[in-house]
């Protein structure tokens, strides 16, 4: 049976461990892969938002596309997905002109049909 | 087509004959010519117009064979062509290639992972392969691989490695984790370098240097062939992974806390990557600068104060990570901990307390060969679209590195600008990182910032100090600070463009180093 001591050591050296795992990174590669199976499921233009476009326009705080449209919008609404004045034409256009902060996206790198696409889905109203 | 290229040759008339050749090749979808979608290949942040370095046509190869038919072509009609790979590191100049009305070889097609090797750890890649498309075929594939990401995650991995970029990982020096490559030379000869000159080479991705001279770096930062494929060595996740930002309160810190890595650097303990960021840095993850001071100028006191106050952190912040085995991270961070600890005001940030940072996550994330985008966050500082990077090379020391910093605090600083500033350091040097944003839609102020670049070339050569990259508009002024010995090395280089590429269809300009049709123009 172990002695007060010894169940207040335990404790110490289980919180201990703890502390430690708090301060390093688990691995979430298992998590990633799931991820990415899951984006090849999606419909075309939804798949292409999420591996072409997510990258500065996802919702965490240090995607640069969001935060720039953040300031840039009335409301504060930065998320693109979610902006209900867009059209298609529109998103073409500055995805192959580029604003300042928005790089111009060549037909080589993306094609006039994935194009066609991702801005189908992002002008999309009934959308989740 | 009306473009006049700065040499003074009108390529136009060129291009006019050889575009229905090009189109025979690859098809007519894949040659570009039309002013309109001509405009994405511009260079647009840097500090001249946005039609200084505008092509006159791309063509965009599907295979090595493509491009071996594309260099006849550009042989026989005097088109030069400058390859990409992504064509998306805009602070070095993007897609556009250094002289105006020339044309580009776009490679972003040649996108084929061609090889993942999960035993020997590496992986064989076409030009067009970004370092996010690595990482989700890595992702797909339940593999332990990790890319070695550079900081924009869209960023091509031949493209970096070939300019000599650094990743966030212990496999950062990209350039040197590439083994072989293959090469369509000017005059469409086909070589594969190191072991991969043996026919049936079972080691091409495995030992670097063959057998004979080692050319593989003539094809970096050059205009000597199109790389088509690269080999690239890939770092397998390890047991831990522990991120650590150290702050530090006061300027002259710099210099007490690159001398205390230096050992620990040099010796091996800390093989991750080391980036010291100013805490401008810190705050264009954040906020804009105007947000602090809505009138231009140099930054006040009140608002350094008031930075490192909302930020939670200092003057300097270090990031790194450790790798290993539960019991090799806990040794090491022990030690790095214990020489850090030494300097007064030293703040230690672990997984858990920074978490909701953007720079925190960003680059946390990169460290664990996460490609991603969050660096470009910064580009709101100032939010008018105007970025180049000033990258001189310095000693692993810190009476240089407070050389450097206070060398380009005066400069900038005098010409109205704060400097963004971090130290990327690697295993002997630092590669200072002067990450200058201006207001591109101000003609002064681009002009102004145009005028404080070159300075600041020239300013930094006289000390010592090099440059490793630059943007196109700035490559012959730091080529010609490279010229010990009447330039030798450049005569060298132009020895070799004049045997490789005599006609000069290959990236004229490039690093300075111009064919003999054109050598009159350089400045």
């Amino acid at each position: 049976m172990m002695t007060g001591r010894a169940v207040v050591g335990a404790a110490v050296w289980l919180l201990a461990s703890f502390h430690v795992q708090a301060q390093q990174m688990t691995s979430n590669l298992a998590e990633l892969e799931k991820q990415v199976k899951a984006q090849d499921q999606l419909p075309l233009g939804h798949r292409l938002f999420e591996q072409r476009c997510a990258i500065c326009h996802g919702s965490e705080p240090y995607h640069p596309g969001t935060r720039v449209l953040s300031q840039r919008s009335a409301n504060g609404q930065g998320s693109l997905q979610s902006r209900t004045y867009l059209t298609p034409a529109v998103v073409k256009a500055v995805v192959r002109n580029g604003l300042p902060q928005m790089f111009p996206f060549r037909a080589v790198d993306l094609s006039d049909q994935d194009l066609d696409a991702i801005a189908n889905y992002v002008t999309d109203r009934s959308k989740p | 087509m009306s473009n006049i290229s700065k040499s003074g040759v009108d390529f136009a008339a060129n291009f006019k004959r050889a575009i229905p050749e090009f189109k025979k090749i690859v098809g007519d979808k894949w040659v570009v010519s039309d002013q309109e979608s001509l405009y994405a290949y511009r260079s647009p942040e840097s500090t001249v117009e946005d039609d200084a370095f505008l092509p006159s046509a791309v063509i965009a190869p599907g295979s090595v064979e493509e491009v071996q038919a594309i260099l006849k072509v550009a042989n026989a009609h005097k088109t030069p062509l400058s390859p990409i790979s992504t064509g998306k590191n805009y602070m070095y100049g993007g897609p556009a290639p250094r002289v105006k009305g020339t044309g580009v070889l776009d490679l972003r097609r040649m996108n084929k992972i061609l090889e993942i090797n999960e035993r020997q750890n590496y992986a064989l890649l076409e030009p067009g392969v970004s370092f996010l498309d690595l990482h989700r075929e890595l992702r797909r594939r339940g593999s332990k691989l990790w890319v070695c990401p550079a900081a924009p995650g869209w960023g091509g991995v031949v493209g970096n490695a070939l300019d000599r970029g650094v990743g966030w990982t212990p496999y950062g020096d990209n350039f040197g984790a590439q083994c072989g490559m293959e090469v369509v030379l000017a005059n469409g000869e086909l070589i594969r370098t190191g072991m991969g000159a043996l026919p049936g080479s079972n080691t091409w991705q495995m030992f670097k240097y063959g057998f004979g001279p080692y050319v593989d770096g003539i094809f970096t930062q050059s205009n000597f062939g199109v790389v088509t494929k690269m080999g690239i060595w890939l770092m397998q996740e390890p047991p831990v992974v522990k991120p650590v930002m150290v702050s530090f309160e006061n300027e002259e810190d710099l210099g007490i806390l690159v001398d205390a890595l230096r050992p620990l650097r040099v010796n091996g303990l800390l093989p991750g990557a080391l980036m010291i960021f100013d805490y401008l840095s810190e705050a264009a993850t954040e906020m804009t600068r105007s947000e602090l001071e809505p009138a231009k100028g140099l930054l006040s006191e009140k608002s350094v104060k008031e930075i490192c106050k909302r930020m939670d952190c200092g003057i300097w912040n270090l990031y790194t990570c450790f790798y290993g085995t539960q019991e090799i991270v806990d040794a090491a961070y022990a030690i790095f901990e214990a020489t850090l600890k030494k300097i007064k005001g030293a703040r230690f940030f672990l997984e858990g307390s920074r978490d909701d940072r953007p720079g925190w996550k960003y680059r946390t994330s990169l460290m664990r060969g996460q490609p991603n985008m969050g660096e470009f966050t910064q580009l709101n500082w100032i939010g008018s679209g105007g970025h180049v990077a000033f990258a001189p090379i310095l000693p692993l020391e810190g009476e240089h590195a407070m050389r450097m910093y206070h060398l380009i605090k005066k400069l900038y600083n005098d010409a109205g600008f704060d400097p963004v500033l971090d130290f990327a350091i690697g295993g002997r040097e630092m590669h200072c990182v002067l990450m200058f944003y201006f207001d591109r839609s101000n003609p002064e102020e681009r002009k102004r910032a145009d005028a404080v670049f070159r300075k600041a070339i020239f300013e930094a050569a006289k000390l010592g100090y090099g440059e490793y990259r630059t943007h196109l508009a700035f490559m012959d002024d730091v080529a010609s600070t490279y010229n010990y010995n009447n330039a030798a090395m450049m005569k060298f280089n132009e020895t070799l463009k004049d045997a490789l590429d005599p006609n000069g269809i290959l990236a004229p300009g490039k690093s300075g180093i111009w064919p003999k049709s054109m050598r009159g123009i350089r400045k």
